[in-house]
C-alpha cells in the first residue's frame, strides 16, 4: 500500500499531531465592518509566521514524552508556545476565496444554523453568537503560562492594530491525568493517520506487527486503527466507505485547501454537580453503584478501562477490543478480548459506543464506512473544580463536516435507535440532545434511565477552516478580486 | 393470523379484494420459500417462512436506513448539491433493463421512453408546484410499492402469479384507483392518463423480435401523474414489495467465503449473495440483519403488513426563515399505527411564508432530497425459534468489484470472473468458490420485467 507523503512543514501542528501542551488560550477575532479584507490580511500575515508546522509539533511532542518518561531533562522542552490559525467562511469570502468558503456545505452555512444539532439558540450562545461570530480563531498553547501570555499579547496587539475585535478569549488547561470534568480519562481512542514523512517511506506512525484482525481493518498497533489522511487533510487520499484498507480519491477541493482541514469548535459547559446528583439518583433507582452507572454512560471506567473488555486493562489494551467480534492476542502486546455485540458488558447507549461503534454494523453500513466518520479530536478542558463555569472545549478536525462531526452528533449521539439500528437503546446521555422539554433516556445494563437535565450544555462555537501554512501566506498576501 | 393486510394498513380495499391481496402476497412468500429451498442443499435448511405460517413467540426487528439514495450520493463524493440534483433527474426504464421500449399500434412500433426516479432507497419524492406561479406547494414522499397500485387497477390478473388460488383471484377497482390519484395527486388526473394507450413491447437489440411488456389498457405505473407531474407510488424498478420479499428470502441463507468462514458484514454479504444493489443503504442493511437472525438459529420473515415505511423525520433540521418551528409542516398522509407510507411537507393554511423560505439546516429548501437526507426508512422483520438451529452456509455466488477512480462505487460480477477494466476486486475477496444459485439471484433483478 503506497501511502502519501505528509507535508509536515505545511500542515498545522494543531491538526497533526495536536497540541499536547498543558495550557491553551483561544482568541476569537471579529473582522471590522470597514475594510474587513485588509484587516484579515494584516492579521493573517502576522499569524502565517506564527502558525506551528506539524514537524515542530511532532518534535515538541517527542520531547514532552521523553521528559514524562524520565528519559530527558525538562530543559529539553522548547518552551516556545505553539500557535494554530483557523478562519471562517465569511473571512474567506471577504478575501475573495469563494471557492474555499464553499468547500463544505455545513462550513458555508455555519454551526449556528445547523438546526439538527439541537443546540440552544445562537442568541443564547456565549461564543460566536449573533454579531460576535468568530472570523479568525487563534489557538495558542504552551507549558509556560508567562510565555503563553506573551504570545497572546503579541497576537492581540497585531489584531487590534488591524482593527479586529476580540469577541472570544478563552483560557484552557488540561486536567491532571487527562480527565474531563466528570472524572473520566479523555482522548484515548484516536484514528492513526496513514502517510509517510520522508522520501524513504518512513511512516508517520511506526507499525507494530499485528495479527490478522477479524474486522479487516489495518492497525498500526493494538487499537490504533489506520485511516487515510484525506479524512482530515484536504488534497490527500481519503478512506473508502466500502474497503477498510484501500484509499479513495481525495475529496474534491480547491488547490489552496491542500493540507488544510475543517475545524469544529464547541464550548461545552459541564454541570458537574448536576451530573453527579442525577446519576446518583439514577443509580439509587436501579439499585446499582453510582460509579458503575457513570461508567456505563461513558463505556469506560474513569481510568479509561473499557467496559467491553473483561478483566484488567492498561496501556495498549485500553483500545484493543471490538464489539462485534473477539479480538486476538497480540504477540508481545495485550491479550485478546471477547466480543460484546449485544451490549451485555458495555451498553449500546454508552458514549464511546454511540460515537465509535468500531467493528459493529451500523445504520450507515459496514464497519469500513464507520472509519470514514472518524474525527481528530483536539479538545481540552477549561475551568477547575472551584469555578462556576467549567467544561470541555471540543475541537476536532475533518474534511467533511456533514459526514464526520455532524453525523456523529446528530445521527448517532442524538438518535435512540442508531448507530446499532433496530433496537431502541436511547441517546448518548453525555452529549445527546433531544427536543427541548423531552426527557433524554438511555438503556443501561440494569435498566432504563432518563433525565430532563442537560449535563453538557453547548455554549456556542464555530465551524472554521485551518489552512495549511502555505495557504495562510497566500490568504494574507494577495487580493483575488474579493471585497 | 389468516390474512395479510395492505401496506400501512390502508383501508382502500373491500374485503374480497383485501383477501385477494393477501393471497397474492402470500403466494410471493411461498414462491420465495421454494426458491430458497433450491439454493440450499437440504429443504430442512430453509429458514424463510410465509408470515401466515409462522406461529409461536415472535421477536420483531426493525431494520432502518436513510431515505436519500446512496448510489447517487457515492457517485457525487463531497458534492451534496450535485447529488441532490442527480437524485431529481428521471432515468429511462429501458436503460435500466438494457432494452428499448416501443408503443405498438398494429404493425407500427414507435420508440417510447418510460421514466423512473433514481431514488432507490424505497422512498421517492416529488415537489408539487403551483402551475401558475411555479411556487412549490408541498413536497410529497411515498414508500408504496407499484404492485399495490397495479393490483388496485387490475387485481390479481396484473401479476403472473400462479400461486394465487382461484377463489382469491379478484378484479381491480379502477374507479378506486382514479379516486386515490385525484385525492393524493390532484383533481386534474384523468382516467385515461393512467393506462397504456397501446401495447408496450421491448427488445434488446435492433434486430430482435418485439416482446410484449404490458398490454394496451394495463395500468401504467410510469404515467405522468406518477412521474413528471405527480407522485402516487414508487417508480424505481428495485423499489418493489416483491423485491423486499425476495431480498429478505435470499438474505435468509447464510454464506461462507472461499475459506469457509461465515460472511457476516454488510459489504461482503450483499456482494457474496449477489443481492440487490451493493451501493444502496437499504439492501446491505436488510440483508445483514436478516442473515444475522438466521445465523442465530432463528427462522425469519417480514411482519404483516408487509411494506416499506417512512418511520422518522428529523424535524429539528427544518426551520422558518427566523428560526421558527415548522416541524408541524411534516404530515403523514397514508398509513396508520406508525406505518406511514406517504407523507408530505407543506405549509399549513394561513402560513406566513411558503416552502421557499424554509431552511434545512440553514440552507434554503430547494429540493426534496434535502428532506430525504433526514428521513429514516424501515421495514419490520420477525423471527421465531422453530428449533431448527442455524443452517450450514452456502458458497458465494458473486463478488463485488470497485471502481478504480472511486472505490465506494461497487458492481457485482459472478464469482470466478474478472473485474472489468477500470474496476478492481472489492474487499480483496478470493474468486475461487463455485457459484451456487446465481441464476436464481439474477432472476430477482429481472423480476420487474416478468412479475
Amino acid at each position: 500500500v503506497n501511502e502519501p507523503l505528509l507535508e509536515l512543514d505545511d500542515i498545522q501542528a494543531h491538526v497533526l499531531p495536536g497540541f499536547g501542551h498543558e495550557h491553551q488560550r483561544l482568541l476569537g477575532w471579529r473582522l471590522p465592518d470597514d475594510e474587513p479584507a485588509a484587516a484579515a490580511r494584516a492579521l493573517l500575515a502576522d499569524l502565517a509566521g506564527r502558525a506551528t508546522p506539524a514537524r515542530r509539533g511532532l518534535a515538541d511532542r517527542a520531547a514532552r514524552r521523553a521528559v514524562r518518561r524520565g528519559r530527558a531533562e525538562r530543559s529539553r522542552l522548547s518552551g516556545r508556545p505553539s500557535t494554530a490559525v483557523a478562519v471562517s467562511a465569511r473571512t474567506l469570502r471577504m478575501l475573495g476565496h469563494d471557492d474555499l468558503a464553499t468547500i463544505d456545505e455545513a462550513f458555508t452555512v455555519g454551526m449556528s444554523r445547523r438546526s439538527y444539532l439541537r443546540d440552544p439558540p445562537a442568541r443564547e450562545w456565549t461564543v460566536g453568537g449573533p454579531g460576535r461570530e468568530i472570523d479568525i480563531l487563534v489557538v495558542t498553547a504552551g507549558e509556560d503560562l508567562e510565555r503563553l501570555a506573551g504570545a497572546a499579547e503579541e497576537v492581540c496587539a497585531v489584531a487590534t492594530r488591524a482593527g479586529c475585535e476580540l469577541v472570544h478569549d478563552q483560557r484552557a488547561r488540561r486536567l491532571p491525568g487527562d480527565v474531563e470534568h466528570f472524572g473520566f480519562r479523555d482522548g484515548i481512542s484516536q484514528p492513526v493517520l496513514r502517510g509517510v514523512v520522508d522520501a524513504d517511506g518512513t511512516p508517520l506512525v511506526e507499525r507494530a506487527p499485528m495479527p490478522v484482525m477479524p474486522d479487516h481493518r489495518a492497525y498500526a498497533g493494538p487499537g490504533d486503527v489506520l485511516v487515510w489522511p484525506g479524512q482530515f487533510l484536504f488534497g490527500l487520499p481519503r478512506q473508502s466507505e466500502t474497503d477498510p484498507v484501500r484509499a479513495a480519491p481525495a475529496r474534491r477541493a480547491p488547490a489552496l485547501a491542500r493540507n488544510g482541514s475543517l475545524l469544529v469548535y464547541r464550548k461545552l459547559e459541564q454541570d458537574v454537580p448536576g451530573f453527579l446528583a442525577d446519576t446518583g439518583r439514577m443509580a439509587a433507582g436501579l439499585g446499582v453503584d453510582p460509579e458503575r452507572l457513570r461508567a456505563e454512560l461513558v463505556g469506560r471506567w474513569p481510568d479509561g478501562r473499557p467496559l467491553a473488555r473483561s478483566g484488567s486493562s492498561s496501556g495498549a489494551a485500553l483500545n484493543h477490543f471490538g464489539y462485534d467480534t473477539a479480538v486476538p492476542d497480540v504477540p508481545d502486546g495485550p491479550c485478546g478480548a471477547d466480543a460484546d455485540p449485544d451490549g451485555l458488558r458495555c451498553p449500546l447507549a454508552a458514549h464511546i459506543r454511540k460515537v465509535n461503534p468500531r467493528d459493529q454494523e451500523t445504520d450507515k453500513g459496514p464497519p469500513s464506512a464507520t472509519l470514514t466518520f472518524a474525527i481528530l479530536r483536539r479538545g481540552i478542558t477549561y475551568g477547575s473544580a472551584g469555578d462556576d463555569e467549567r467544561g470541555l472545549l471540543f475541537l476536532c478536525y475533518q474534511t467533511d463536516l456533514v459526514n464526520q462531526f455532524e453525523l456523529l452528533a446528530q445521527r448517532w449521539a442524538n438518535n435512540p435507535e442508531r448507530p446499532r439500528q433496530g433496537l431502541d437503546n436511547g441517546v448518548d446521555l453525555l452529549i445527546g440532545r433531544v427536543r427541548a422539554g423531552t426527557p433524554r433516556r438511555a438503556r443501561l445494563l440494569a435498566g432504563e434511565v432518563s433525565t430532563v437535565a442537560d449535563w453538557v450544555v453547548p455554549r456556542g462555537g464555530a465551524y472554521l477552516f485551518a489552512p495549511s501554512l502555505s495557504a495562510l501566506r497566500v490568504l494574507a498576501a494577495a487580493s483575488t478580486g474579493g471585497l | 393470523m389468516d390474512m395479510l393486510d395492505a401496506p400501512g394498513r390502508v383501508r382502500d380495499l373491500d374485503d374480497r379484494r383485501l383477501a385477494g391481496w393477501s393471497a397474492l402476497v402470500s403466494a410471493w412468500f411461498d414462491r420465495m420459500v421454494e426458491r430458497t429451498a433450491g439454493q440450499v442443499s437440504d429443504a430442512g435448511d430453509v429458514r424463510f417462512v410465509n408470515p401466515l405460517r409462522l406461529t409461536g413467540p415472535l421477536a420483531e426487528r426493525r431494520i432502518s436506513w436513510d431515505a436519500f439514495p446512496r448510489p447517487v450520493k457515492v457517485r457525487h463524493p463531497g458534492d451534496p448539491v450535485g447529488a441532490r440534483r442527480a437524485a431529481d433527474e428521471f432515468r429511462s426504464l429501458g436503460d435500466y433493463y438494457g432494452v428499448t421500449f416501443y408503443s405498438v399500434r398494429g404493425d407500427e412500433a414507435e420508440e417510447v421512453v418510460l421514466r423512473y426516479r433514481p431514488q432507490d432507497e424505497y422512498c421517492e419524492w416529488f415537489v408539487d408546484r403551483d402551475p401558475g406561479s411555479g411556487r412549490a406547494k408541498r413536497i410529497v414522499f411515498t414508500s408504496e410499492g407499484h404492485e399495490y397500485w397495479r393490483f388496485l387497477a387490475d387485481g390479481t390478473a396484473a401479476f403472473e402469479e400462479s400461486g394465487v388460488p382461484e377463489e382469491f383471484r379478484v378484479d381491480g377497482d379502477r374507479a378506486l384507483l382514479l379516486r386515490l390519484y385525484r385525492e393524493l395527486v390532484g383533481p386534474q388526473v384523468r382516467k385515461k392518463d393512467l393506462f397504456f394507450g397501446t401495447d408496450i413491447a421491448f427488445r434488446r437489440e435492433p434486430g430482435d423480435p418485439l416482446r410484449l411488456f404490458r398490454k394496451k389498457g394495463a395500468y401504467n405505473p410510469y404515467n405522468k401523474w406518477n412521474t413528471v407531474a405527480g407522485l402516487a407510488h414508487l417508480t424505481h424498478p428495485e423499489n418493489s414489495l416483491h423485491g423486499e420479499v425476495s431480498l429478505a428470502a435470499a438474505a435468509s441463507v447464510p454464506r461462507a467465503g472461499a475459506d469457509g468462514s461465515a460472511v457476516t458484514d454488510a459489504g461482503r454479504l450483499v456482494c457474496c449473495a449477489g443481492l440487490g444493489d451493493p451501493n444502496r443503504s437499504s439492501d446491505p442493511t436488510i440483508v445483514t440483519d436478516v442473515n444475522d437472525l438466521v445465523r442465530r438459529g432463528l427462522s425469519v420473515t417480514l411482519r404483516d403488513p408487509v411494506g416499506l415505511y417512512i418511520t422518522a423525520f428529523d424535524d429539528a433540521a427544518v426551520s422558518g426563515p427566523d428560526g421558527e418551528d415548522v416541524s408541524h409542516w411534516w404530515r403523514p398522509v397514508r398509513g396508520s399505527g406508525g406505518l406511514v407510507v406517504r407523507a408530505e411537507f407543506a405549509p399549513p393554511p394561513g402560513a406566513a411564508y411558503g416552502l421557499e423560505e424554509v431552511l434545512v439546516n440553514g440552507l434554503p429548501l430547494e429540493s426534496g432530497g434535502q428532506l430525504a437526507e433526514v428521513l429514516t426508512m424501515s421495514l419490520f422483520g420477525v423471527a421465531a425459534d422453530l428449533g431448527r438451529g442455524a443452517p450450514p452456509p452456502i458458497p458465494c455466488d458473486q463478488r463485488c468489484c470497485a471502481a478504480d477512480d472511486n472505490p465506494d462505487v461497487l458492481r457485482l460480477v459472478t464469482i470466478g470472473s474478472q473485474c472489468p477494466d477500470g474496476w478492481h476486486s472489492a474487499f480483496e475477496e478470493s474468486a475461487t468458490a463455485q457459484p451456487a444459485g446465481a441464476a436464481a439471484n439474477r432472476a430477482v433483478r429481472r423480476a420487474g420485467l416478468t412479475a
